[in-house]
């Protein structure tokens, strides 16, 4: 009847919208961990070397940290501290310059500094504020730049429609400088020269401020690092004279010496990237040129050999050598080894691009030769971490043989604990690569290495504190279990068939998603069986007892749930029974919540738009599931004249359970538009996504029956069951476009569509399946072809 | 004989066409505004009464968080008292593809805040006309449209004219008619600037034609006239487009040793240039806005243009740019569309 069409074909419709949206909802993830998006077991923090940490790799962010390595204003406050005396301390200098209320700085302007009277209350016993009422020459250098804050230190804010006050600022600029010419005392003085700099420069007078740092502050033999800044604002003023080869050398040596500005020197440099050669030109000694190779090679993605080898050419103690080489193996990590182990783990959609596996393999081949040279030649300190990276670049390789030797070789030597704590980590994976199939004899030999890893675990951080925006950053010891639980350990048992130690791993990875997907997809009921022994009766063997530790975090409920469960895939229902009934009651009706439980013994002509239950009727649990059908089983046995009904309504149950039923959940965790019609994957799929037994026992009704119309309403129950195996096609592979076709006639062709036409074309429930199917409808309107 | 009066007098008044009036006024678009003498003479001589100045472009910050002010204006003189400042502001169409209503709220607040305040620095204590300046697409015309009423909101209801490029005046069907009060016609800019060639992309007559005639008359707003008065060299490699070279004036094309003249407006460059940033090989074409094109087009609008009071704005006011025309030839184009 055409008054179905429309509702039918709205049906469809949004059937496919949800499978496009679902697309577009699995495409588009959660946001990317700039600290973890790729697996990574060589740590870039192994040299501690956190002056240099804006540098480590990810390809996610500008810089890697953007604080910079150390604090301006506590270098500053040690300065004075230092120059005021013992009774200052740099805490009070802190405090009075860098971290005054609004209140109190305003008290302070009023009271203090224009009559020079009272300290405010929370500054009365300021050291640094009462020792500077004490130096004529101090109080009159904090008053001027208290003043000049006013001009000087100007949130920066586009919006703002006033302009630079530059008049001002360059008044400012000069007075300083005519102070400064007069003052006697050198730390006052040099930073009177460095505040006119400043002024200056903010006041746009790039050349004037300029004149000064070249005549008053670059031959100074002051240690302050007042000079630094002042050299960064002369980079800054060159830049603005265009003079960008000038600038950005000195930006570079800013970068070098002065930790304090190193990102923002870091951030000028790659602006005015160019003239690299140039740049180099004005290198006065191989460490400067160390550096500018370094800058240059920061922040690149790309695997390049040749900053490493220069910076080890002209200066190979320099720290940016082991900065360079954590880099490289870290890019390394990020463009060959993740994809690699996604694509040997069967993770969907996980491309392997071999022309770029090649590329990459060939230059490990490159970066191991260069790191040979830095062992031998042990002009880098660190040389250690050149025979780390070689073992490291062996294990990515398969070179286990060629990765054990390297380990070797580090015996007779001392490392650090960071050095020896990698050491470890690239011995763990060489021995877990080396194991063609894990058995109890080499479990037992990983053991030591994972309890080690377990104890590394546990020392690092567990929560964050406040404030501690590295904390994401501080958990590399549990991102290296993780991965190597997940990645390395799990899919290796999987691979040999072992699910249930794969699922043991997995849980000691403690990769939430993963670990539940496998746990509620991927395990029999004898596993899930064996898994609640060995929670109630850890076992004796160490391997086993260490891998099974975390069955301590799963609840029983859970695993009865899961083991229940398990049994209803398997249709083995007493067992069911046993199981859920040792589920708390209040747990197993949790979910789905009541409103959505369906009676899975209700049949219909279509599946859309669904109907949970028929009036006041209450849905069904799973342990209301395994009782019912174990009840018809058993009225099978025993009712056999009126077994055709009894298997009609155990195969509607079973079809209920698909994923195109209204009861999915009783058999599985998840509902998922994209499930529609796809290829095997769980071994519950038989039931969820072919509704094949269900087809087998609607065929077994019919065969045992001899009323018409009942034959009629098997078959076309039959019909939709067989036309659930047929495979939907997936949107955007090479030729959907023809198969899509294929699909659709396939949905009007059956034989039981056949069979309906023929043989059970008068009765009833062909009428009315005509009316409602559209498939069939076309099926007959088509010929029946 | 009564008869042949009143055909004499019907023929008469139809000969008389409705009069305009012309105001020649000019555009700043400097980022920093000082008093020049040059500058001061045109305005006398023109009578200008009205300075379109840029007050700021309107941008994506670098890291694309929110619009922001680019390169506003500083004035370090203030405006003489005989001219009327109508502020203007460029809006990137860029801003305009994926914004919030709630976002163009917040822009156009801080635009007509920003604007009032420059307008005070300026010397002036209030304007009666906001100009916006935006060439706006197919895709973000209902995202401008809307920013526009805003505006219109936030100026208490002022004037409120918006540049209208020829694509726009044609096309008005997919560029839509915006919700203002006038529009300014750019008449200049209307060619191929990237294609390579010996066109002039500034002003060419053939080319306001494909675009403009009864459009001109029809257009369903008062309409203000942008006329041009600069010209620049457009640089080419290999025949591909590689930018505007600010550096190259007229005067350094003439240097036999450094160029070749190919004829026309197209010149080469004999040798590597860097102080121009040009290779061995490179073309510059230079193109301008001579007076005697600009008359003619100027007299081809005036042909249909709607009566009454129009603003005829030349782009733009640079003491060193306008010294090459003659008073009496920027007079003369005012009187063509009279």
């Amino acid at each position: 009847m055409r008054i179905w069409r429309a509702p039918l074909i709205w049906c469809v419709s949004l059937i496919v919208c949800l499978c496009a949206g679902a697309v577009a909802i699995i495409a588009c993830g959660p946001e990317l961990d700039p600290y973890d998006y790729y697996v990574s077991f060589f740590h870039n923090n192994i040299q501690n070397q956190k002056e240099y940490r804006p540098f480590y790799y990810t390809s996610a962010l500008y810089v890697y940290d953007e604080t910079e390595p150390v604090s301006e204003a506590e270098i500053n406050a040690e300065e004075w501290s230092a120059y005021l005396g013992k009774e200052v301390s740099t805490a009070d200098v802190l405090k009075a310059m860098y971290h005054l209320t609004p209140q109190a700085d305003s008290v302070l302007q009023e009271g203090y500094l224009k009559a020079g009277e009272k300290l405010p209350d929370s500054l009365a016993n300021n050291s640094f504020l009462k020792a500077v009422k004490r130096n004529s020459q101090a109080l009159k250098y904090y008053r001027f730049v208290k003043g000049a804050e006013k001009i000087a230190n100007v949130a920066s804010d586009y919006w703002n429609p006033k302009p630079t006050d530059t008049i001002a600022l360059r008044n400012a600029g000069n007075a300083a400088l005519k102070t400064a010419l007069l003052e006697k005392d050198k730390f006052i003085q040099l930073r009177y020269y460095y505040q006119a700099q400043r002024l200056l420069h903010y006041g746009h007078a790039y050349s004037d401020a300029l004149k000064i740092y070249n005549r008053y502050l670059a031959l100074t033999s002051s240690k302050s690092h007042v000079k630094g800044w002042a050299l960064a604002l002369k980079a800054g003023e060159l830049r603005q004279l265009d003079d960008s080869v000038q600038s950005a050398y000195l930006f570079s040596k800013v970068c070098a010496q002065y930790p304090e500005r190193r990102i923002q020197a870091y951030i000028n440099y790659k602006y005015l990237q160019g003239n690299n050669a140039a740049v180099l030109a004005l290198a006065a000694n191989n460490n400067e040129k160390a550096v500018i190779y370094a800058m240059d090679a920061f922040g690149k993605t790309d695997n390049n050999l040749q900053p490493l080898e220069k910076v080890y050419e002209v200066e190979p103690a320099s720290p940016m050598v082991g900065l360079l080489l954590t880099r490289e193996l870290n890019k390394l990590e990020e463009q060959f080894l993740t994809p690699y182990l996604n694509k040997k783990n069967n993770v969907a959609y996980a491309d392997r691009d071999t022309k770029r596996e090649l590329a990459l393999r060939n230059y490990m081949g490159k970066l191991s030769s260069f790191c040979k040279l830095i062992v031998k030649e042990r002009k880098y300190p660190d040389y250690n971490m050149g025979t780390l990276a070689i073992a490291y670049i062996a294990w990515m390789q398969g070179d286990n043989a060629g990765g054990f030797e390297q380990l070797r070789s580090l015996n007779a030597e001392s490392l650090s604990p960071a050095m020896n704590d990698q050491k470890q980590i690239i011995q763990l994976l060489l021995s877990a690569q080396s194991i063609q199939k894990l058995n109890d004899v080499n479990e037992g030999q990983l053991l030591p290495a994972l309890k080690w890893l377990d104890t590394k675990v546990k020392e690092e951080v567990k929560k964050p504190k406040p404030n501690d925006y590295n904390y994401y950053d501080n958990r590399k010891f549990a991102n290296t279990s993780r991965d190597f639980y997940q990645q390395i350990l799990a899919p290796a048992y999987f691979r040999q068939g072992d699910s249930t130690k794969a699922a043991l791993a997995l849980l000691k990875s403690d990769a939430d998603y993963t670990v539940t997907d496998f746990w509620q997809n991927s395990l029999h009921s004898i596993q899930i069986a064996r898994m609640i022994r060995w929670k109630k009766v850890p076992p004796t063997v160490p391997y086993l007892n260490f891998l099974t530790g975390k069955l301590s975090d799963l609840k029983l409920n859970y695993l009865y749930d899961l083991l229940g469960t398990a049994y209803l895939r398997e249709h083995q229902y007493t067992k069911a029974i046993a199981a859920l009934k040792l589920v708390d009651p209040v747990e197993l009706n949790k979910y789905p919540e009541d409103y959505y439980k369906g009676d899975p013994f209700i049949d219909r002509i279509n599946d859309y738009p669904k109907v949970m239950r028929y009036g006041k009727t209450k849905g069904f649990n799973k342990l209301q599931f395994a009782e019912a059908m174990n009840d018809l089983e058993q009225k099978i046995k025993t009712d056999a004249p009126n077994s055709p009904s009894y298997y009609y309504r155990y195969a509607t149950g079973l079809y209920n359970t698909s994923h195109y039923g209204n009861a999915w959940y009783l058999i599985s965790y998840r509902w998922s538009s994209t499930d529609f019609g796809r290829q095997y994957k769980y071994s519950y799929d038989a039931d969820y996504i072919k509704a094949k037994n269900a087809e087998k026992y609607y065929l077994l009704a019919r065969s045992l029956s001899a009323n018409e119309e009942f034959k009629a309403k098997c078959t076309f129950m039959a019909a939709k069951c067989r036309q659930k195996q047929l495979i939907m096609p997936n949107y955007g592979i090479a030729n959907y476009d023809s198969l899509e076709k294929d699909y659709m006639m396939q949905l009007k062709s059956s034989d039981y569509f056949d069979e309906l036409k023929t043989k059970y074309r008068k009765t009833a429930i062909f009428k009315k399946a005509v009316g409602e199917c559209s498939y069939l409808k076309d099926y007959v309107l088509m010929g029946g072809n | 004989m009564r008869w042949g009066y009143l055909f004499l007098l019907v023929v008469l008044l139809a000969a008389c066409k409705p009069g305009r009036k012309v105001n020649t006024c000019f555009y700043y678009w400097k980022t920093v505004y000082r008093q020049n003498d040059t500058a001061d003479s045109y305005i006398k001589h023109l009578k200008v009464h009205k300075l379109y100045v840029r007050i700021m472009d309107i941008d994506m910050a670098d890291d694309g968080s929110e619009p922001i002010p680019i390169s506003p204006i500083n004035f370090q003189s203030k405006l003489p008292d005989s001219l009327e400042i109508v502020p203007v502001v460029f809006i990137v169409n860029d801003v305009l593809r994926n914004i919030s209503h709630a976002r163009m709220d917040e822009l156009s607040r801080k635009l007509c805040v920003f604007v009032k305040a420059k307008v005070e620095q300026s010397g002036k204590v209030n304007f009666n006309e906001l100009q916006i300046d935006c060439d706006w697409t197919q895709e973000t015309r209902d995202n401008y449209f809307y920013l526009l009423k805003r505006i219109k909101q936030g100026i208490d209801n002022k004037q409120l004219s918006v540049t209208l490029r020829l694509h726009q005046l044609k096309n008005q069907k997919t560029s839509g008619v915006p919700p203002a009060d006038k529009v300014l016609l750019m008449c200049y800019n209307m060619g191929n600037l990237r294609k390579y060639g010996k066109q002039n992309s500034i002003i060419e007559l053939n080319e306001l034609k494909k675009y403009a005639g009864a459009n001109l008359g029809t257009y369903p707003m008062p309409m203000d006239i942008g006329l041009p008065l600069f010209g620049w060299a457009v640089a080419f490699r290999d025949k591909q487009y590689i930018g505007i070279d600010k550096r190259i004036n007229f005067d350094n094309l003439n240097h036999a040793k450094q160029f070749a003249s190919n004829g026309n407006n197209l010149y080469t460059a004999k040798t590597d240039l860097p102080a121009y940033g040009l290779q061995s090989g490179d073309v510059v074409r230079w193109e301008n806005s001579d007076i005697k094109t600009v008359q003619v087009a100027a007299s081809y609008i005036g042909q249909y243009l709607k009566a009454g009071e129009v603003n005829m704005v030349y782009f733009h006011l640079d003491g060193d740019l306008i010294k090459k025309y003659k008073y009496e030839d920027l007079e003369s184009a005012a009187d063509l569309v009279r």
